[in-house]
């Protein structure tokens, strides 16, 4: 196929992609998400070398499925191990890198081009108001998080300034400044917005939160947010020396910020997706049975490490995401993360120990350490 | 069934409690008895072992402990002793091993635990058993070895039934015992010392098996405290720790993480039929599932021969199937599952990016059991669980360069040269550059998992570093 060919391939799914995230939630369209997954797959089978040969070997290919469930997923390890992107290397407008959890495992990177940074802005407008905005309400955003100009790999900061843009106040922004977190002006600007009565929206990584909170703590300061406050913390605490219970930051939230548990919603984003997962508490407005729900163009599905098939509800395994906005990058990605499917959505459990010691050199270093 | 996770000698003034803890898999269940201790719990059980230890041991003759000891094995040795048909069941549901793999590590254990080979090793780290009884005459004079009074012993749940060495060696210098069994598999120890108990109570009266838990600082410490000489077995972490918290003054033999490798030679690869040969490398593969220390990591096969290394990885393929049905695998945990997906998901992302290096031979599904050939410029860490890495190699000299990086941690290699002694010297060469850079054993493939009790174990003299000497110089008293 010509590149021409694979040009008009690319932006026909790029519309129908963005056609399928404006579409109604309820019902999901199952049939037409498939479609789509069938024919990304089959894009990339063609234009990206790696998911072909992975293909391949598996002997699942574009003339054997029939099922987005059956598109080979492609281990997380291989965006450490490569570049994986359909297009041209001058297309690459953007290169995210993740920061990596061991000190010796090298990045993983994933390439946008500047219709597939559209895609992602579109998927995260559409996918945080469903979960984070559910109440149509614009807050003051503050991120505690580096701007994207002082962290421009960082796919986070980059996703956060998509929400600033999309739903944030006058008087939102970045708090990480050159000096790092500035407590003091963390305060006074959370304290500005409670005398102003505007509500508030607090985005960090869950870790950043801890470290706040206690501060706040040691500080004894207590800033009951306005009503219509929210909180979005990403990710969790793998890799992390401490640890912290969902109640116990959501309990330190309510003390300090005075933010109700089912207004805390929890994200699951990686680098390697274009399209984040979210925790379902604002949209059913309670915090019980906290769980990650998939958009209509995402799928989350729950596999024994050993058979690669799924495993049933309640019984924990790898979790493996299928994101219809990654068109230049794999559909489809194994993940080192643990995970169990619930009634409503999934969870996550943490990501496997030992994932990291791979089998590469790297790991030798971590044995020395 | 239920187990106790603990046994102290029938006449100590102890009571423990003990909390249940309900074990299940695959339909069947397990109620292992925890007990509850303080460092008081440790502290009196160390005195009271101290005091049998001189009561009983320091009276018996070395010869006599080493008898009974061998009667122990031998009931171990048969196959329906209902202590043993306990183990296995017990063992394999707590841990996941298959019951074929528990049974076969109590042969090997048990067959290695015997009258022969145990006065063999005195012989050979002391001179002379008879040492331990009394003078014996020496070139220069005569010597007598005594024993610590007591020995402690920290064991991890690596292999099935593997705690009672320390046992043995413990008593094979006269010293009583007290071991500090693993969350993972508390159950084997427990058992074999009601079956010294059972064959000589007086013996079974200087042991005390004990289980703490790991945040239990008080108790680790009365422990540490109470003891003349430690022998831990763990990982990394664990014996850093331990280290860490020992006083100064306590005497130890460290276990530690380790790696072994097989090495076949150009000469070993140049016979028309090498299925032999790879059923054996196969077993070393299998044996106690890879997790012992002792297990290969790797299996470096020089290149040039008539069997290419590719070629080889493909019998392995083979006898690793062979040896699935012979003794099924361990029931993987979610993380042990994890840790092999990703090592073979990463050698297929380097056949699928173009590395020329990487060859996968068993297809996707197989975990267990699972091949590759990959190049390695330094030795990685494999994953447990019968993860066969064939590494080309093309001569010593690019063996060693891969080695060093990691030659703290090298334990065992076997090696496989020319059948007919063709490769005499450069084997005799390479024996001589392994032991230089580290390595402790060495034998032939599918013998790894089997080390005889002579073996100076990580380089140790392991029963010669517990005694301390007497030297009586001519003369004296005359």
């Amino acid at each position: 196929m010509s590149w021409a060919m694979a040009m008009i391939h690319h932006s026909e799914l790029l519309t129908d992609v963005g056609a399928l995230i404006d579409a109604s939630w309820e019902p999901a369209d199952d049939v037409r998400l498939n479609e789509l997954a069938c024919r990304i797959f089959e894009f990339q089978y063609n234009h990206l070398p790696l998911v072909r040969r992975l293909a391949d070997q598996s002997g699942r290919t574009p003339g054997t499925i029939t099922h987005w469930s059956e598109i080979p997923g492609v281990p997380s390890l291989a965006f450490k191990a490569t570049e994986l992107f359909v297009g041209e290397r001058s297309d690459v407008a953007q290169v995210f890198e993740s920061s990596g959890t061991s000190r010796a495992a090298s990045p993983s990177r994933a390439l946008y081009s500047q219709d597939g940074l559209a895609l992602m802005a579109h998927s995260i407008r559409v996918n945080a108001g469903r979960f984070l905005m559910p109440d149509g309400r614009c807050t003051r955003i503050f991120v505690l998080a580096p701007p994207p100009a002082a962290a421009p790999h960082m796919i986070m900061a980059w996703g956060m300034n998509r929400l600033i843009e999309d739903y944030g106040l006058e008087g939102s922004e970045f708090l990480i400044g050159p000096k790092g977190l500035e407590p003091g002006a963390v305060f006074s600007k959370l304290s500005k917005a409670e005398k102003e009565g505007v509500p508030v929206t607090l985005i960090g990584a869950s870790f950043g939160f801890v470290h706040l909170l206690d501060t706040m703590a040691e500080c004894g300061q207590q800033i009951p947010c306005a009503p219509g406050s929210r909180t979005l913390d990403a990710g969790g605490f793998k890799g992390r020396s401490r640890t912290v219970t969902r109640e116990a930051l959501d309990q330190a939230i309510f003390d300090c910020l005075a933010i109700a548990p089912e207004r805390n919603v929890n994200v699951l984003g990686m680098t390697e997706l274009a399209s984040q997962f979210y925790d379902d508490v604002m949209v059913r407005d309670t915090a019980l049975d906290r769980a990650k729900v998939n958009a209509p163009w995402t799928r989350t599905r729950v596999l024994d490490p050993v058979s690669l098939q799924e495993v049933g509800h309640g019984e924990p395994g790898l979790l493996w995401h299928l994101d219809l906005t990654n068109i230049e990058r794999p559909v489809s990605l194994q993940t080192d993360d643990l995970g169990v499917q619930t009634s409503h959505g999934f969870q996550v459990l943490g990501r496997a120990k030992g994932a990291e010691a791979r089998g590469c050199s790297l790991s030798v270093e971590d044995l020395l350490a | 069934v239920n187990l106790q996770a603990f046994w102290l000698p029938p006449e100590c003034p102890l009571d423990l409690d003990y909390t249940e803890e309900t074990v299940e898999r695959g339909g069947r269940t397990l109620v292992v008895r925890w007990p509850v201790v303080t460092s008081d719990t440790i502290t009196v059980l160390c005195e009271y072992l101290r005091e049998q230890q001189e009561k009983v041991l320091r009276s018996r003759s070395v010869t006599d402990i080493i008898d009974a000891l061998d009667r122990v094995a031998e009931v171990w040795l048969d196959s329906e002793y209902p202590p043993r048909v306990k183990a296995v069941d017990a063992i394999s549901l707590m841990t996941g091993f298959s019951k074929e793999m528990v049974d076969h590590s109590i042969d090997l254990e048990q067959r290695s635990s015997r009258r022969g080979e145990m006065l063999a090793a005195l012989d050979n780290e002391l001179g002379d058993h008879r040492a331990l009884d009394g003078f014996v005459e020496r070139p220069l004079g005569s010597m007598h070895a005594v024993g610590p009074a007591l020995v402690g012993g920290v064991f991890s749940a690596n292999i099935p039934a593997l705690p009672h060495l320390t046992v043995m060696r413990s008593l094979m210098v006269k010293a009583a015992c007290l071991g500090r069994v693993s969350r993972g598999e508390p159950l084997y120890l427990p058992l074999y010392a009601e079956s010294v108990a059972a064959v000589d109570p007086e013996l079974a009266s200087c042991l005390g098996v004990i289980h703490w838990s790991s945040d239990n600082v008080q108790a680790e410490e009365a422990f540490l405290g109470g003891i003349d000489h430690l022998i831990a077995y763990g990982s990394e972490p664990t014996i850093a720790g331990l280290r860490q918290r020992s006083p100064g003054t306590l005497r130890a033999t460290w276990h530690g993480h380790r790696m072994g490798f097989c090495y076949l030679t150009r000469g070993a690869m140049d016979q028309e039929d090498c299925t032999e040969l790879a059923d054996r490398v196969a077993y070393d593969f299998t044996v106690f599932d890879q997790h012992a220390c002792l297990a290969p990591q790797a299996c470096f096969v020089e290149t040039g021969g008539k069997v290419s290394p590719t070629e080889f990885a493909g019998q392995l393929v083979d006898a690793m199937a062979r040896w699935m049905t012979r003794l099924p695998p361990k029931k993987l945990s979610l993380e042990e599952a994890m840790a092999l997906r990703s090592a073979r998901d990463w050698a297929a992302l380097r056949v699928a990016t173009g590395d020329e290096g990487v060859e996968l031979i068993t297809p996707e599904e197989c975990l267990q059991g699972s091949v590759v050939v990959e190049t390695q410029e330094v030795m990685s860490p494999s994953p447990p669980n019968r993860f066969v890495r064939v590494v080309p190699m093309d001569d010593v000299d690019s063996l060693m360069t891969c080695l060093r990086p990691v030659r703290r941690f090298l334990q065992c290699a076997a090696i496989e040269g020319c059948p007919d002694g063709g490769d005499e010297v450069q084997v005799a060469n390479l024996k001589n550059r392994l032991a230089q850079l580290g390595v402790t054993r060495l034998c032939a493939p599918g013998q790894m998992g089997t080390p005889s009790m002579l073996w100076h174990h990580d380089g140790q003299a392991c029963l010669g570093q517990l005694v301390r000497w007497c030297d009586e110089e001519k003369g004296v008293g005359s």
